[in-house]
């Protein structure tokens, strides 16, 4: 057994730790690609924009990391976050379509809700290839290159329904920490055997063109401090999400 | 001696964590009720009915409205006034296994529908599920193994910050006989679910034998398994002869309680599968447990359904050529062409192994018979390529 360190070797140990600490919980990222990027000029003009169904998911970090959905503060989150979107776009004067929520009892088959689910796994891949950017072989291996995902013109039956040019379409799963984790990470720290991570925000952003399919804007967003248990939290987190749109 | 008592105390301090784990209680689960939103279980529900949505989309999903209305009534049946609560999806996956979600997801496998020779075995499965639905296990299950991870990771923060070994082997053993205590809570919840399918299917009048003897197929079929690859079968429904004993010795207290099987029922409604489950089986390519399956399904099948096992047997072997097998697929072929109303693919299969084994002008004589009984193949431009080499071969040899 190694003899126990000096206080003075033991407390300066504890400093780092905690400067490693603050500095990880300090963590935020937003990560903004459009293909303004890569054009000339892009801008949405006065075109009309509607936010469809987002997806949204709370969960409670438990002791031991594993993640507890929890309903009520999802309910909650569904309800603050959308109008915490509206409310940013308002502000910026954007042109909105009032918010799309297909009908509950559309079948599965449905074609909308084929386009919406098509839409959700295209930005799922977005993420994975340009913003993990894990090679993809038709692509090539060049790290930066245009945004070049599409949906392809089906999305013309979601221009069909809400008479927008755009679409708007996040995705955002959150946890917090429970009691028992935020002791947790006390007492990883205090004995000086690990930082363990909290609760952890992240989502995802993609503006559609509701003509061509094309993406035309995406956001990655990780935050570690970001709250959409109130309203305030909600705001915030919308800001975050939609830094960038090119309004 | 200081170490000693440091161990010691990190000892008090995990009995004491597994001691005070938080259960809430049960919901009485009357029908038609979701759990009160404040809740964990209503924290699943949320998260389980979105990944109800995508399942909804999902392509392996079996959409044949006869056959979803078949299996839903006889969960209805099962269920009773539960029936409401739960939806059945019917899953195109070749292996046996059926589950049970707590907001009502119930998903039945091909594999388990294949593998069931009639209403009481398969109502014996469902009834299963119902079990596990009505006993709330996964929310039981949940709860538990979210006790046990935290008390685990504190452990293992404690066992770390006392730097002592004394301290990481009762961590270590500690962790062995918590995770273990997961999987015998398992094996407990899946006795008590036999225990209500059994009840409830023998209450519909089925016969009370038909459980053990899916369960006594099932095993049959395990025990041939290269045990270089999972099992597949008792991959989540660990086996146990103690288990099949029990439902033997149940279904002999209950031998004149019932004698419905609904064998004709089910073959009828599961017909127009048979040979796309097989085929389904077969790309697996776990050919011995196919084989034991084929044996099983040989004993009770008729008509249409023989040519099916005996011209799926005659694939395995080709497909497998291990020794022997090449005449063993000759064989299994012919014996199908000897049913009635056997499909015409048997003879460009039986053309194929014949190619392998470079028989040309016996293989071209099965193709040639395979495009006349169906002159609309779509394959028929393939065959016909493969046809005109082996004349050419043929007449190359003489």
């Amino acid at each position: 057994m190694n003899p126990a360190p000096k206080t003075s070797t033991r407390l300066l140990r504890f400093l780092l730790l905690l400067v490693a600490v603050m500095s990880l919980a300090a963590c935020k990222s937003s990560h903004v690609r459009t293909v303004s990027d890569f054009k000339e000029t892009f801008t949405l003009g006065g075109k009309t924009i509607v936010m469809v169904e987002p997806s949204i998911q709370l969960y409670q970090m438990q002791a031991s990391g594993m993640l507890e959905p929890k309903a009520d503060w999802t309910r909650q989150a569904r309800e603050y976050f959308p109008a915490a979107v509206n409310e940013f776009l308002t502000r910026k004067n954007a042109k909105l379509a009032p918010d799309y929520y297909p009908e509950a009892n559309l079948p599965a088959d449905h074609r909308i809700r084929q386009v919406l689910a098509l839409n959700m796994a295209v930005m799922g891949t977005i993420f994975q290839h340009s913003y993990l950017h894990v090679p993809l072989p038709t692509r090539g291996t060049k790290r930066r290159k245009p945004l070049s995902w599409t949906v392809g013109p089906g999305v013309q039956e979601i221009r069909k329904i809400t008479g927008a040019d755009y679409m708007l379409t996040l995705q955002i799963s959150d946890s917090y920490s429970s009691k028992g984790r935020v002791a947790m990470m006390v007492l990883g720290l205090a004995l000086q055997v690990a930082i363990l991570q909290g609760g952890t925000q992240g989502g995802i952003a993609t503006l559609v063109d509701l003509e061509t399919g094309e993406v035309v804007w995406f956001n990655v967003m990780t935050d570690q401090m970001g709250d959409m248990r109130d309203r305030e939290g909600a705001t915030e987190t919308a800001r975050r999400l939609l830094k960038g749109l090119p309004l | 001696m200081k170490t000693n008592s440091r161990a010691l105390a990190f000892a008090a301090g995990a009995a004491l964590l597994f001691g005070c784990a938080s259960q809430a209680p049960l919901r009485d689960m009357t029908p038609g009720e979701r759990p009160p939103e404040d809740t964990d279980e209503a924290g699943l529900w949320t998260a389980l009915d979105e990944a109800e949505l995508s399942l909804q989309r999902s392509p392996l999903l079996i959409r044949d409205p006869a056959l979803n209305a078949y299996i839903k009534k006889m969960v209805c049946d099962l269920a009773g006034d539960y029936c409401k609560d739960i939806r059945v999806y019917i899953i195109r996956r070749p292996y046996f296994n059926a589950s049970m979600a707590p907001n009502g997801v119930m998903q039945v496998w091909t594999g388990a529908l294949l593998r069931s020779e009639n209403e009481a075995q398969i109502g014996f499965v469902l009834g299963h599920e119902i079990g596990h639905f009505l006993h709330q296990h996964s929310i039981k299950q949940w709860r538990r193994t979210k006790d046990i991870m935290n008390a685990l990771s504190i452990l293992q923060l404690l066992a770390a910050g006392s730097g002592t070994q004394d301290a990481y082997d009762i961590f270590d053993v500690t962790q062995v006989v918590a995770i273990a205590s997961l999987y015998k809570y398992s094996r407990d919840a899946e006795r008590e679910s036999d225990t209500e399918g059994f009840e409830r299917a023998v209450k519909l009048g089925y016969r009370a034998d038909q459980g053990a003897l899916l369960w006594q197929g099932l095993l049959a079929e395990d025990n041939a398994r290269d045990r270089n690859k999972p099992s597949g079968i008792f991959a989540t429904h660990p086996a146990t002869e103690e288990r099949m004993t029990t439902l033997r010795e149940a279904a002999e207290a209950f031998a004149d309680a019932g004698s419905r099987t609904g064998e004709d029922a089910f073959q009828l409604a599961t017909e127009p599968f048979f040979a796309s489950w097989l085929e389904d089986e077969m790309g697996r390519r776990h050919y011995p447990q196919t084989i034991v399956l084929l044996d099983r399904l040989q004993q009770r099948a008729l008509g249409k359904h023989l040519a099916w096992v005996e011209y799926y047997r005659g694939e395995l072997f080709r497909k497998r050529r291990a020794g022997g097998d090449d005449k063993r697929a000759i064989d299994a072929y012919r014996a199908a062409m000897r049913v009635p109303g056997y499909p015409p693919i048997a003879h460009r299969d039986l053309g194929y192994m014949y190619r392998t084994i470079q028989m040309p002008s016996q293989a071209a004589a099965e193709w040639r018979q395979y495009l006349k009984l169906q002159p609309d193949a779509a394959d028929r431009a393939t065959v016909e390529h493969y046809l005109s080499e082996a004349t050419g071969a043929a007449h190359a040899n003489r």
